[in-house]
């Protein structure tokens, strides 16, 4: 296997406040292969965006990175200094977020966004041609070219959600980060867009860090899947085996709150309990108060994630 | 766009005619006689009566009720009856002003609108140079302060924004003339140039004269002559600015789409100025455009604690003369310029911000 793309070792992540730390990324390793779709997933506060926003070295102040190795490339993105990291962002990292009527400045055309990524990062491509390369892009997005001078109001959500793509695509970087890429979209056009985002992704082997609390997505696009838990990684395996038999009690309880159209909602499980408060985790497995499989030792020692089966690990003292 | 404008220049016509109406009242309201004053205090009934006559003060004020009166009793024709009905000082005053005649003086004896011309221009020169610095204090001011949110260049500059929207212009002005006028000497106190100094009229903007005479001398004088009077009217808007840049700004920096102009790889530099300062200037451009009314209204002050020869000066001389004819004037070529303002700041919107446009 080729080098990764990215490798996470032992990440921590903290948000000092005024009555506490949070560690909002704890222990986190993980490594993004090039060319593969890893999902992460977890419900909202589990830490899955600020993971992101760190690969992004974006994290909010004060949010900060308390520990561990970052490696992208090859290099510890960790010991960049503030050019190097600007430089990164957008040209080998980009990222898709969330809701794209705010994330495009509304005071910019279409043109305007993407004419400005090419040339940040290419100052020695022309305006005209950095243009034709932004029209090249949105028709290659499904985007007619004549929106090419439209402001972001004047586009749908979706067609706002592909300009975002294009942003992500203008200088075909190494990783894609994709925030909830679809969580503000209607699902046809939800439908459509994971379509396009999966065209793209063989066409030119994208590596695709896809977060998401929205399980149909995950299944639709990644290849494997990693699962967040209280600022914690649960779980990580190949998409379809961890959807078929998930093994941490907490993946199953997620995956089984899943709403499916062709079962009754007597079928449809909520997990009982809420996530815990990260100012003051519980000892041992941060899921055994919701567990119901639940050991006395979980309540004292903390699982370690270790690898159970090939390319499948998981924290849990089941396994 | 143009029929816009054109829209918004015709709704201007009811406002005038309303300012007009009220400076009118208001300013019979005020107890004095300008003829007593002209004459002083001792002046006979008799002169009173003639001067009074002479300038029509003896007219009613909105309607004149005898005319019609005369004509139902017979004294006098229907249709002379009718015309006279509009025989006011009020209306006299308008139809003069619609003929464009902005009448006389009372006080000075001249033309208004040759005395406007020679006022006109020293306010609006004042104007905009206070209006410069401010915007060119405030802006950047504001900036620094939201970037480095809660540092001592912050706490300092919203400390000395307070002061600055709390001050009085006219202690300022003071203040000003005292420290560095008198102790210091480094600003001349009063007037727009020397007076033994000659220059020729092309605008009436002296700093824009000289540059056309090619009298750098003339440009240096009349700049140090602008400099205090200019900080103390700029310096109340200059706060206003500095304060609504910095919470403006504030609000954009937490926007989504600046996250996204970082994720681009912009340098901060180029988010602030072209992300961040550009959607900010929104609310910033409305409050330029109310503090210019403002900044009109501070100009009777500075032009007075300056002796500055422009429209504040004139208007504040005119009520103490109770010289009616120039406060009517003067108040509705001030009122023409505020909606004038207005207006372009309205414009303006449809620049900054592509949602708008007017149809």
């Amino acid at each position: 296997m080729s080098e990764p793309v990215v490798e996470i070792r032992h990440l921590n992540v903290d948000y000092p406040t005024r009555i506490g730390v949070v560690r909002a990324v704890d222990d986190v390793s993980l490594t993004i292969e090039r060319g593969e779709v890893l999902g992460l997933v977890g419900e909202s506060g589990c830490g899955k965006s600020t993971l992101g926003m760190a690969l992004l070295r974006l994290l909010r102040p004060p949010g900060r990175i308390a520990g561990g190795q970052v490696f992208f490339n090859g290099r510890n993105l960790l010991e960049l200094g503030e050019e190097e990291k600007r430089l990164l962002r957008g040209e080998r990292i980009s990222m898709v977020f969330q809701d794209p009527m705010t994330c495009l400045n509304p005071l910019q055309r279409v043109s305007d966004h993407l004419v400005e990524t090419i040339r940040t990062h290419r100052p020695e491509v022309s305006k005209k041609e950095a243009r034709a390369q932004a029209a090249e892009l949105i028709d290659r997005l499904g985007i007619m070219t004549e929106r090419l001078d439209d402001y972001p109001h004047q586009l749908s959500g979706g067609m706002r959600q592909r300009v975002m793509i294009g942003l992500a695509l203008a200088l075909n970087a190494d990783l894609i980060i994709a925030d909830e890429p679809t969580t503000s979209l209607d699902v046809i056009v939800e439908a459509q867009f994971l379509e396009l985002l999966r065209e793209l992704q063989q066409q030119f082997n994208l590596t695709i860090l896809l977060i998401t609390h929205n399980i149909g997505v995950v299944a639709e696009l990644a290849d494997r899947v990693a699962v967040m838990y209280a600022a914690k990684l649960v779980e990580l395996g190949d998409v379809y085996p961890l959807f078929d038999a998930p093994l941490h009690p907490y993946t199953r309880g997620l995956l089984r709150s899943v709403p499916n159209i062709r079962l009754t909602d007597d079928d449809l499980e909520i997990m009982s309990g809420v996530p815990p408060d990260l100012y003051n985790p519980p000892p041992g497995c941060r899921f055994h108060p919701r567990c119901a499989q639940v050991m006395d030792r979980c309540r004292l020692e903390e699982p370690p994630f270790r690898e159970v089966q090939p390319g499948r690990s998981v924290a849990c003292w089941l396994y | 766009m143009t029929k816009y404008i054109i829209r918004r220049l015709i709704s201007l016509l009811p406002t005038l005619l309303g300012v007009t109406l009220l400076v009118f009242m208001f300013i019979h309201l005020i107890p004095g006689d300008p003829a007593v004053v002209m004459l002083g205090e001792h002046a006979s009934a008799e002169n009173v009566k003639r001067i009074r006559q002479q300038l029509g003060l003896d007219k009613p004020l909105l309607l004149n009720f005898e005319a019609p009166a005369q004509a139902l009793r017979g004294e006098i024709g229907i249709g002379e009856g009718v015309k006279g009905l509009f025989d006011s000082q009020y209306l006299g005053f308008l139809g003069r002003l619609l003929r464009g005649d902005l009448g006389r003086s009372v006080h000075e004896k001249t033309p208004i609108a040759d005395l406007l011309k020679l006022k006109f221009p020293a306010t609006i020169e004042l104007s905009l140079l206070s209006m410069a610095f401010a915007i060119a204090v405030g802006i950047p001011a504001g900036i620094v302060s939201a970037t480095r949110r809660n540092s001592i260049f912050d706490g300092l500059s919203m400390v000395g924004s307070l002061i600055g929207v709390s001050m009085p212009i006219f202690w300022l002005g003071l203040m000003l003339i005292y420290f560095f006028g008198v102790k210091l000497g480094w600003f001349p106190t009063y007037g727009r140039l020397p007076v033994d100094l000659s220059l020729e009229r092309v605008t009436g903007l002296y700093t824009v004269d000289s540059i056309l005479a090619g009298d750098v001398r003339a440009l240096g004088l009349a700049l140090k002559h602008l400099v205090m009077p200019s900080v103390a009217l700029g310096t109340i808007p200059m706060a206003i600015i500095a304060r609504m840049t910095r919470s403006a700004m504030l609000e954009v920096l937490q926007e989504d789409y600046i996250r996204t102009a970082y994720a681009k790889g912009l340098s901060e530099r180029t988010v602030i100025i072209r992300h961040a300062l550009k959607n900010a200037f929104l609310p910033v451009i409305t409050i330029i455009g109310l503090q210019i009314g403002g900044l009109l209204a501070g100009a009777i002050m500075t032009e007075t604690v300056f002796s500055w020869p422009g429209v504040g000066k004139w208007v504040y001389d005119a009520i103490l003369a109770r010289d009616y004819p120039v406060v009517q004037v003067a108040v509705l070529v001030i009122t023409l310029l505020i909606a004038l303002v207005n207006l372009l700041v309205d414009i303006s919107y449809a620049f900054l911000n592509p949602k708008i446009r007017f149809e």
